[in-house]
């Protein structure tokens, strides 16, 4: 399969390496556990060593990494990734994580650059004012 | 808002290899997600190689940031009388709320036109290096010796004597085990050489990265006393051990290795932290910083890549050996094999005439000793010569952490060219010690200005009070 087909079906990181491991395994079963013939060998060690290039190809690949509160539903994770695609960077890959302590909001790194959407920074900035207002 | 952030690669130890941060330069300071301070030391075109300075260790995949503020330390009066970690951090149990500035790592050294010649003599009050080997204010002097040899009580004796006299002295542990820290810090707190001094303990505990870091920050402060005008003393305690961390991580770090495995850089390393002392001028803030670098070796190792190398960078060494210690006791200087470049310049001529003759003497007690051993038939001269040399060898003798007046030091030396010679044998001298320098340091008033009497002068005042000094040592 091409890396541009990879793309169109998976936005994820996790998604597109899940992918391309499934196609290994599969060239791995065809190797080794069908009849073993020398074009069969030969084909699949082939296809093992475009798949490393593939995978290559895919380490290189811009990345958005976004850090929410709470695991998203593959609906959203595939309307981020479109918007993403559209707006940012056609080729760009969601890296996604999930840290609780973020409460609600997003945190996001772009090119090494990172931005601080979530209602933890929010508070920790308004920590002195907000200690004010509570009564002692 | 946004801020720049790296990646963790791969870690190795304290070793990390991070992408990302593209405005990182060589010498920034990261910050990873627990607060672990890294200091970046190679850039590459995708990745940079940083040290992990202290903190628990990082993974790959942990974030790090920018510290826009760099390394922070405290700098001023502040300092003074603290027990601090090379991060800043105090390790005294005292206050830690000391006012912090920014530390430039391997800043470079204040080029010719803000230094001055070295004119200034730094009194240590030990007899053998303010009269024979002389250290100037900006020096740089190399303290080499074998272990056990009395290194350690030298440099607390210095530290000791720079008490009142305004000189700020700069102590840097390195890679020391925890206790001889708390040994080292309880000592100078007893001696009552704290007040003036900051001790910059890096120990063992630490880690390779902080202790290579060590030197760069004792002299950041150093220079930021040395530009408020104030003279400094720093001692680099050793570099022998910084130059083996140094090469712990270059061989971690995979760096091709040089002679003894050495990285290839190690001059350069130890010739950058020794070239920022000196004589500075107005310009530069008027101060001086004088350096002693410390080795501790075998003495059949002082041909050894380190020791050269420092060598080569100083102003002189002062050896220190085992055998003069079991000879003569402290402090174990051995005078022969001790060189100082800038120091003699510093001394005033009636020291440079008393020093001259003295090293005079010493050479030749050494050379009619080998002589003497074989004929027992010396003539009356030659027995004077050799008795001059004893009495010489004794007086150079000193208590440990005592401190003598350079007048006293310069009349201690005269006498053995007076007819003292005639009635004080050495062991005379061992027993009256205490006696012989108090009666000397009556008679230090009235010696005058030191350039303006020869040595004649001082001669025929000793041989007046000759008789006084006898009868008061009884």
């Amino acid at each position: 399969m091409e890396l541009k087909q990879i793309l169109e079906k998976n936005y994820t990181l996790v998604e597109v390496y899940h992918e391309i491991e499934k196609m290994r395994e599969e060239l791995e079963d065809k190797a080794y556990h069908g009849r073993v013939r020398e074009e069969t060998v030969i084909e699949s060690g082939e296809a093992l060593e475009s798949l490393a290039k593939l995978e290559k190809r895919v380490e290189g690949l811009p990345r958005l990494r976004l850090t929410l509160a709470f695991k998203p539903e593959e609906k959203q994770i595939a309307k981020m990734g479109s918007w993403v695609r559209e707006k940012v960077n056609k080729r760009a890959l969601l890296d996604l994580r999930v840290d609780k302590n973020l409460i609600a909001g997003a945190r996001v790194v772009w090119q090494s650059r990172a931005a601080d959407f979530s209602l933890k920074s929010k508070l920790t900035a308004k920590h002195g004012e907000i200690k004010e207002l509570l009564p002692s | 808002m946004t801020k720049e952030v790296g990646y963790v690669n791969s870690t190795n130890r304290y070793l990390l290899e991070l992408e990302g941060l593209p405005s990182v330069t060589v010498n920034s300071i990261i910050n990873g997600p627990k607060s672990q301070p890294a200091w970046v030391t190679s850039l590459s075109e995708s990745a940079m190689t940083a040290l992990q300075l202290t903190g628990e260790p990082s993974k790959p995949g942990d974030e790090f940031g920018l510290l826009a503020q760099g390394l922070q330390v405290a700098m001023g009066e502040e300092l003074l009388g603290r027990v601090i970690d090379p991060l800043g951090n105090p390790l005294d149990g005292k206050a830690s709320g000391m006012e912090r500035s920014r530390l430039e790592i391997e800043r470079p050294a204040k080029g010719i036109e803000f230094r001055e010649v070295v004119s200034e003599q730094l009194t240590t009050g030990i007899t053998i290096v303010d009269t024979l080997l002389p250290v100037g204010k900006g020096q740089r002097e190399l303290v080499f010796g074998e272990p056990r040899s009395g290194k350690s009580s030298f440099i607390l004796n210095v530290i000791q004597n720079q008490k009142d006299t305004g000189v700020i002295c700069i102590y840097a542990a390195l890679g020391k085990e925890e206790i001889e820290l708390r040994r080292i810090s309880k000592q100078l707190s007893e001696l009552g050489a704290l007040e003036h001094s900051v001790v910059v303990a890096a120990g063992s505990n630490l880690g390779a990265p902080a202790i290579i870091l060590t030197p760069s920050v004792a002299m950041g402060i150093a220079e930021s006393f040395a530009s408020q005008g104030k003279d400094v003393v720093v001692f680099l305690d050793d570099l022998g051990v910084h130059a083996k961390y140094l090469r712990e991580v270059a061989l971690l770090s995979g760096r091709v290795p040089g002679r003894e495995s050495y990285p290839g850089d190690i001059f350069y390393q130890h010739a950058q932290i020794v070239e920022r002392a000196g004589n500075f001028n107005q310009k530069a803030g008027g101060g001086s910083i004088t350096l002693f670098p410390v080795i501790e070796a075998h003495l059949e190792n002082i041909s050894g890549l380190i020791p050269t190398n420092v060598m080569s960078a100083t102003d002189g060494h002062l050896l220190f050996t085992t055998e003069v210690q079991t000879q003569a006791g402290y402090p174990a200087i051995d005078i022969e094999g001790s060189v100082t470049r800038v120091g003699r310049q510093t001394q005033s001529s009636l020291q440079q005439e008393i020093s001259q003759k003295v090293r005079a003497s010493l050479a030749e007690h050494a050379d009619l000793e080998k002589f003497s051993r074989f004929d027992t038939e010396l003539s009356a001269e030659t027995k004077l010569r050799l008795q001059r040399g004893e009495l010489i060898k004794t007086l150079l003798h000193q208590e440990m952490a005592s401190y003598l007046s350079p007048r006293v030091q310069l009349l201690l030396m005269a006498l053995a060219y007076t007819h003292f010679i005639d009635n004080w044998l050495p062991q005379r001298v061992k027993e009256h010690e205490e006696c012989l320098v108090a009666e000397l340091g009556k008679i230090a008033g009235e010696v005058g200005e030191l350039d303006e009497k020869g040595f004649g002068k001082v001669k025929a005042l000793l041989e007046k009070k000759l008789s006084q000094i006898s009868e008061q040592c009884q």
